[in-house]
């Protein structure tokens, strides 16, 4: 029994209303926020068009780590791609920083020669130096392009993830690792569960809180386990620790591994009211991401709000 | 391939190739005020299991600073899925609960007033009337004079706070003296 989500708005309404001081960020990447959550549905029907669907779930594979999307052309994504980049690049280059880039940037997205596509799956097999490579004859500093593609690939994997009928990655214990079944990415947000009441086992409390983790590029979700750190695969009791804001967390918090320091945010959904839109519930925890900078934490993803 | 997953990804994670706020202008003194001014707590995340029935549903316990915070069930058990009974929802209070005994408490024969004594007296009080109830009960034969080496004036009320373990110790103590009821206080 899926719960409706709230939207980017509604989310940023909630979060400024305790945390003023975020505004301006978080009032600057809005529009970027609400272009990525409705870009999906206009990106369907032209991946099938080109008859560009999710690979079929192959447990195998699942069981040897394999993400559905390693090793997988993506060839197919160019229209979706050259699309979400014709609807994203106004709003990234509304941006300071990126201002600069903009002839390069405009040059090396909306270009006929597959680039994008390039470069995404370098992004998804992990080819840092294919990365570099890119930029570099596109003249973009690295950094700008993996921010600039991540963007505009996000929605499109999105695509290809909603299109997918069911979540077959969540059934039967068919995925076990931290990092994304579908695209291979580090989560950017985890929450957990509500507990359901059991008509059939009234007499039992609480339930609820298993651990999703939500993949900030292509928006899969997955269960993972509690005790365990997605990051180094670590296992065992108090592996994991907690940072939250005292009484006034609201389910905000950050759940750190002690053995590789690495953290990641959750929302524990059975301490609020409402579902909010993840990735900018991601953004708008950036006050927790400050608190772990200070504690010599590192994000389990990488992103501009976490970097400091 | 895992392996170079994992290499690429801390890579992203480290930061290496990524953008921040302030290249994007933002100046983020504010913010870093605000971080700073909230009072931040921890909690280590610990697995165990509840001691009140053979079921053994798993608890993730919150431990700060050494002491127990909170208690909830753990989701990823398959027998509990995070749910807990009345009972074990209520684990945590098994340790904080003012009224709970911290040390043995005895009220004499006709008394009506508890009075605190120490381990050694309990200890000693407890032998020797288990001795005292053994010696003037034991029944060495049943009515047709088969053997059965039976005490029943004793009767044992066992805990599911005690392990496996300690389960086996008391009942080999209990059947050594001949005592026949036993129950367990998860039963009633």
């Amino acid at each position: 029994m899926a719960e409706s989500r709230q939207s980017v708005a509604e989310t940023i309404a909630g979060i400024l209303a305790r945390r003023p001081v975020l505004r301006p960020v978080l009032h600057a990447f809005q529009p970027l926020l609400e272009a990525q959550a409705t870009l999906p549905q206009q990106l369907v029907p032209l991946l099938d068009k080109a008859g560009m669907h999710l690979p079929a779930w192959q447990a195998e594979r699942g069981q040897h780590s394999a993400s559905v999307l390693a090793g997988e052309s993506l060839a197919g994504l160019h229209t979706a791609l050259h699309h979400a980049a014709t609807v994203l690049l106004p709003l990234l280059q509304a941006h300071q920083g990126i201002q600069a880039h903009v002839p390069a940037a405009t040059a090396f997205f909306l270009s006929q020669d597959n680039k994008t596509v390039a470069a995404a799956e370098a992004l998804l097999a992990g080819d840092e130096n294919t990365l570099n490579t890119l930029a570099g004859k596109a003249k973009l500093p690295p950094a700008v392009l993996l921010f600039m593609l991540e963007a505009i690939l996000a929605p499109v994997l999105r695509a290809l993830v909603s299109s997918a009928a069911e979540q077959p990655w969540n059934k039967e214990n068919a995925w076990h690792e931290g990092y994304c079944p579908v695209c291979g990415a580090f989560p950017s947000i985890a929450w957990l569960d509500k507990a359901v009441f059991d008509e059939k086992n009234a007499f039992l409390a609480g339930g609820g809180g298993k651990k999703h983790l939500h993949c900030g590029q292509c928006g899969a979700e997955w269960f993972f386990r509690r005790s365990a750190c997605p990051a180094c695969a670590e296992e065992g009791s108090g592996i994991i620790e907690l940072l939250r804001e005292a009484k006034k967390a609201q389910g905000e918090r950050l759940d750190w591994c002690t053995k590789c320091k690495s953290y990641c945010p959750v929302i524990d959904l059975r301490e609020r009211a409402g579902f909010p839109n993840l990735d900018t519930m991601a953004l708008g925890m950036m006050h927790l991401d400050l608190v772990a900078a200070e504690k010599k934490l590192h994000p389990l993803k990488a992103a501009f709000w976490n970097q400091f | 391939m895992a392996c170079t997953r994992r290499g690429f990804l801390k890579m992203l994670g480290a930061g290496a190739l990524c953008l921040s706020l302030s290249q994007f202008g933002f100046d983020l003194k504010e913010a870093k005020a605000y971080a700073r001014s909230l009072k931040i707590e921890g909690a280590k995340e610990v697995s165990t299991i509840c001691p009140f029935c053979a079921v053994c549903c798993q608890v993730i316990a919150h431990v700060r600073d050494g002491k127990l915070v909170s208690t909830e069930g753990d989701p990823d058990f398959p027998v509990n899925e995070g749910s807990l009974c009345a009972k074990g929802a209520a684990l945590f209070t098994m340790y904080t609960n003012e009224h709970r005994l911290t040390r043995p408490l005895y009220r004499a024969p006709y008394s009506d007033t508890w009075v605190e004594k120490d381990w050694e007296w309990t200890l000693n009080q407890i032998a020797r009337r288990v001795k005292e109830a053994r010696d003037k009960d034991f029944i060495l034969q049943n009515e047709q004079g088969q053997t059965v080496n039976r005490l029943e004036s004793i009767f044992s009320m066992g805990t599911s706070h005690a392990s496996n373990e300690e389960c086996a110790v008391m009942h080999q103590a209990l059947r050594g003296l001949g005592v026949v009821h036993l129950d367990h206080q998860a039963r009633v």
